[in-house]
């Protein structure tokens, strides 16, 4: 090997990306080159200089959005209505007709006296009134389908959901599975029409998932298995979200209400599970409670999850921090 | 018993990207832990801030998400990836320009070693001037000798030592030829060590 040719090598050798033939040729021909030599000691220094260039990782709350984002596109959506538009305006007039289906059923079953508070206005949905007798109504239990599909059909209007109801929310979930009222706070939940052998149910888009992996012929308690299935992941995510939202207010006492809820929401070995458990170790590490983020980042090493590498990492500067 | 995941891990970038576009999530999130080191590491150093590296790190894997079903496994994701990566990037330095970066007198700080003491709460705190005390006098001189290099040639630098890219796989991410590539790689050598030794640092 020539000088023109080594120098040419010296960048690959460095990179390690000779063979091992040509990797012997330019370490023979350094050995008796004092000029390539110092080239190739130079460009090794900034190399291993640029190797001890600190690595940073993106936030966990930019983490947080993509995973949520694969999440939500993570099923093959398969939708009746193709286009947005039409997807949309098609959800808003099935939702339409299942009010109108659930009303009629209602005057002609034995329908409990709450429920008859919905008016027969409510042939869209956004109209629907929403209060305390709508909680009342959604608590009776499931007597027939028409009352099932009503409270699913029904979304709470524009109000924006304050923390004191998603608190209600949780507690609902944890408790009897019937009383969860449906929510439709989150963006990501637009409404989507999936048939089923009875007609129409209208359900989060986002979980048509676990709506196909259900039976064909949905009893009343399946559909609510599914169901509240589908509210306590959807209430568990916006928890996470607006537990680090308050982690980024350094509000550390808020994230932590945020992050438990969400953790009591979520299902154990899921992604909202292992969110929940990071943000509760970095709102306890922020506000300078090194115990308990401890804890909490050593839960996250239980099971396989994203964040395994950085709870490790945490765990032992943590430990180290401690003693 | 199989450990499922520990299945996935062994899957190589193609077959994961593969999977999630089948509508495997699993796989996505292996994708994202895998590269988020490198990938950021590549964006921070770029764009010489973090808020916007943080910004086009989100939107490089949005575009990944939403262009899965485009995904064909007989490409390589890593060029794939960093191809979107660096476009990106390179739109967003032509959009604010170089100004606020070259107004940092001091390196870009990073958090500690490991990058996660604070960085993880919000972007802003986690790359404020208290942070800078860590990194060793030279690491911090070249992180100030990489602002001042071109873009092309600190981009190909990074994505070798930040991405770990091979000459190969640069070239294909940033669609020039990897003899284009070679001589990017030897003149950004060349300038940080010219730079560094008028700084008084020796090999």
């Amino acid at each position: 090997v020539n000088c023109k040719t080594a120098k040419d090598l010296i960048i690959d050798h460095i990179y390690g990306e000779l063979s091992a033939r040509k990797r012997d040729q330019v370490v023979d021909h350094l050995q008796n080159c004092p000029d390539c030599q110092k080239m190739h000691q130079e460009y090794a220094w900034v190399h291993e200089t640029a190797t001890a260039l600190p690595s940073p990782l993106p936030s966990a709350m930019t983490l947080s959005r993509i995973t949520a984002e694969a999440r939500d596109n993570a099923a093959p959506r398969r939708s009746w209505f193709g286009f947005p538009f039409l997807k949309w305006t098609g959800a808003l007039t099935a939702a339409a007709i299942v009010a109108l289906v659930a009303v009629f059923q209602f005057q002609e079953g034995g329908v409990s006296r709450e429920m008859a508070v919905a008016p027969p206005a409510s042939q869209n949905p956004a109209e629907t009134p929403a209060g305390p007798e709508k909680r009342v109504a959604a608590a009776e239990p499931a007597r027939e389908e028409g009352a099932a599909l009503m409270r699913e059909s029904a979304p709470p209007p524009a109000p924006e959901p304050s923390a004191s109801e998603s608190t209600t929310t949780s507690r609902g979930l944890n408790g009897a599975a019937s009383e969860a009222p449906v929510e439709n706070r989150s963006k990501r939940r637009t409404a989507a029409v999936v048939p089923s052998s009875r007609g129409f149910s209208v359900a989060a888009e986002s979980k048509a998932e676990a709506d196909r992996s259900a039976p064909p012929e949905l009893g009343a308690n399946q559909t609510t298995v599914v169901r509240n299935f589908q509210v306590v992941e959807v209430s568990a995510s916006q928890h996470i979200e607006d537990g680090f939202l308050a982690l980024s207010r350094s509000d550390y006492g808020q994230a932590r209400l945020f992050f438990q809820q969400a953790l009591s929401a979520a299902e154990p070995e899921t992604d909202p599970h292992h969110r929940a458990l990071l943000g509760l170790a970095q709102a306890n590490e922020a506000d300078g409670k090194p115990h308990d983020a401890l804890r909490y980042y050593r839960l996250l090493t239980d099971d396989p999850n994203p964040h395994l590498e950085l709870a490790q990492e945490k765990i032992r500067e943590l430990s180290a921090q401690i003693n | 018993v199989p450990n499922p995941s520990a299945r996935l891990r062994d899957l190589t970038d193609e077959e994961l990207m593969s999977r999630y576009a089948a509508g495997e999530e699993a796989c996505f999130e292996i994708l994202l832990a895998r590269h988020r080191r490198p990938l950021f590491g590549f964006l921070v150093r770029f764009l010489g801030r973090g808020d916007r590296a943080e910004d086009v790190f989100q939107e490089v894997f949005f575009e990944i998400i939403r262009a899965k079903r485009r995904y064909r496994k007989d490409a390589k994701f890593t060029a794939w990836m960093y191809r979107i990566a660096r476009n990106r990037a390179v739109d967003r330095l032509r959009r604010d320009g170089f100004r606020d970066m070259e107004s940092l007198d001091q390196s870009v700080s990073y958090g500690d070693e490991t990058g996660e003491s604070r960085a993880n709460l919000t972007p802003s705190d986690a790359f404020g001037p208290e942070e800078l005390t860590q990194g060793h006098e030279l690491v911090q001189a070249l992180d100030r000798t990489l602002k001042g290099l071109p873009d092309e040639q600190r981009e190909v630098f990074l994505l070798k030592e930040q991405a770990g890219l091979s000459v190969t796989e640069i070239a294909a991410a940033t669609e020039v030829s990897p003899n284009t590539v070679k001589s990017r790689l030897r003149y950004a050598l060349e300038k940080i060590r010219s730079e560094l030794t008028k700084q008084g640092f020796k090999p």
